[in-house]
């Protein structure tokens, strides 16, 4: 299946152009250790799963041998943590190599980074870190996102984080920084639901006049999940179920682009995975609802014995 | 784990187009990860080169880069990065962790302030140099420590392609690992040994 979701955007084609041309995977998870088992219990149930490639690089066997089953039972996106698209350095031509590497093994339909920096000054920071909302910013990203699409083949979509810092100098807000790094460099977008949602709480704007002023047409995928409050502001600590604000956030989006994907991006105080599945049904009832996926569930791969 | 550490792929020189940004995200990062001091390099050879520590101390003479952000977003940014090590920490770390219960993230924000790696194997370094950093403090019980140790042993060849580390422990892990893991282990001597070998890896009990 994820093979035939590749041909779908075309395997040789390596930007995204627009959403409509993609795969609709539906609904899914982001895959986590605790779940291993689980998922494959419940597969009818998860469309689709979202990896972290940075989990499959070591050469172990072990590794490589969990994603060639991942891949036969589930549609797979691979999902970057440190490429580092933002950093002024360029690109860890070793990072990019690996990552080449999975989305190589996996076939998927598209694979997605962060609008953010990681690495500066040969210190890894460890962390999603904003970038000023420059034209120094975004022409450092064009570079760095077109060796990164010269060196994987596939469609890529760049997620929103969680910005902990703004710049006085940005020159252009959210929306228009956005926009402008989808359209320039032909990529998709991962909307992060709660991202959005949390910097509308913690800056206080308006979440729909950002949304509202994406391209449609270039949202390709969601994340969403519950953080928690810390002293007055809103942590994206993926540690809580979504909260009504988010869900109401999440339909806004579902109503306003025709997207293909949803993931849950559940990372701490992981909960039993019927709590998942909960949210999972839920988040499909609203795509459903406003006819972005079909009414039956697109189980995901049978294995290759049965 | 695989070290991918080369330098030159991993500190290529910014160009002039982007030196602005280059000094405001270097001054940012030394911000961040208020890289003040780390463990003494051992045979763990995923620490940075020589010259990121110049850069490092350059680049704290230009933090006036961040004069314009407010020091309350620097220091959530900061906590938020602390907070991500815990939780990675707690997921190398499992039983460790739990035995710690709720000390476990305030003792691990005290080890943030003075230890903060430079590498992409920054994560296992962080449960590796805790466990070292646990075991020099006093104030939790033995077991704990021990355990500390113990369930490090596999973490601590992997940073090397190849590796043999022995481990005397007094209680048995064994046992508690298979029960429910609420009181403290019986005590029973044991000696634990682990190999890495390439990709193979494998801890067991010698004695």
């Amino acid at each position: 299946m994820a093979a035939d979701a590749a041909a779908v955007g075309g395997a040789a084609v390596n930007h995204v152009t627009r959403n409509v041309q993609l795969a609709k995977l539906g609904v899914g998870l982001g895959l986590r250790d605790a779940y291993h088992t689980d998922v494959f219990r419940h597969r009818r149930e998860i469309e689709f799963l979202e990896i972290v490639a940075d989990h499959f690089f070591e050469t172990n066997p072990s590794a490589h041998s969990l994603l060639s089953l991942l891949k036969n039972n589930f549609p797979l996106i691979p999902h970057g943590l440190s490429l580092s698209l933002g950093s002024a350095e360029g690109l860890d031509a070793s990072y990019l190599r690996q990552f080449a590497k999975v989305v190589e093994h996996v076939e998927p339909a598209w694979w997605s980074e962060h609008i953010a920096f990681t690495r500066a000054g040969g210190i890894d920071i460890g962390h999603l870190t904003p970038l000023p909302k420059t034209r120094q910013s975004l022409a450092c990203l064009r570079r760095n996102i077109r060796q990164a699409q010269d060196a994987i083949q596939r469609p890529l979509i760049l997620e929103n984080i969680t910005e902990t810092i703004r710049f006085p100098n940005d020159e252009f807000d959210e929306a228009s920084f956005l926009g402008q790094i989808v359209d320039e460099n032909d990529c998709g977008l991962l909307l992060d639901v709660t991202n959005l949602y949390t910097n509308s709480v913690n800056y206080r704007f308006d979440p729909l006049q950002v949304l509202w002023r994406l391209p449609a047409d270039r949202i390709v995928q969601l994340h969403f999940v519950g953080g928690h409050w810390d002293d007055g502001y809103l942590v994206d600590s993926h540690s809580h179920t979504t909260p009504p604000e988010v869900w109401q956030l999440l339909e806004e989006v579902v109503k306003y682009s025709p997207l293909c994907g949803i993931i849950l991006e559940r990372d701490e105080q992981l909960p039993p995975i019927e709590v998942l599945l909960d949210e999972l049904r839920k988040a499909r009832e609203i795509a459903v609802r406003h006819g972005r996926f079909p009414t039956a569930l697109q189980p995901a791969n049978q294995p290759a014995s049965s | 784990m695989k070290n991918r550490d080369n330098p030159a792929s991993r500190n290529p020189t910014p160009s002039r187009e982007f030196a602005e940004l280059a000094e405001l995200q270097r001054a940012l990062a030394v911000a961040l990860t208020q890289s003040k001091s780390k463990p003494q390099s051992d045979e763990l050879s995923v620490h940075p080169t020589g010259q990121s520590d110049a850069n490092k101390d350059e680049c704290l003479n230009k933090i006036d880069y961040l004069q314009s952000i407010d020091p309350r977003e620097l220091q959530r940014a900061s906590e938020t990065l602390v907070r991500k090590r815990i939780s990675q920490t707690r997921h190398l770390l499992p039983l460790t962790t739990g035995a710690l219960a709720t000390s476990f993230p305030k003792l691990f924000c005290r080890f943030a302030t003075v230890h903060h790696f430079d590498s992409n194997a920054a994560i296992l370094l962080d449960a590796i140099y805790f466990v070292r950093w646990l075991s020099a403090q006093n104030g939790e019980p033995d077991w704990i420590i021990e355990l500390a140790r113990w369930e490090s042993l596999r973490l601590s060849v992997l940073p090397s392609r190849f590796a043999i580390k022995l481990l005397g422990t007094r209680f048995d892990w064994v046992t508690w690992y298979a029960s429910n893991r609420q009181a403290p282990p019986r005590r029973r001597r044991g000696l634990w040994i682990a190999i890495r070998a390439g990709t193979w890896t494998r801890v067991w009990r010698a004695l």
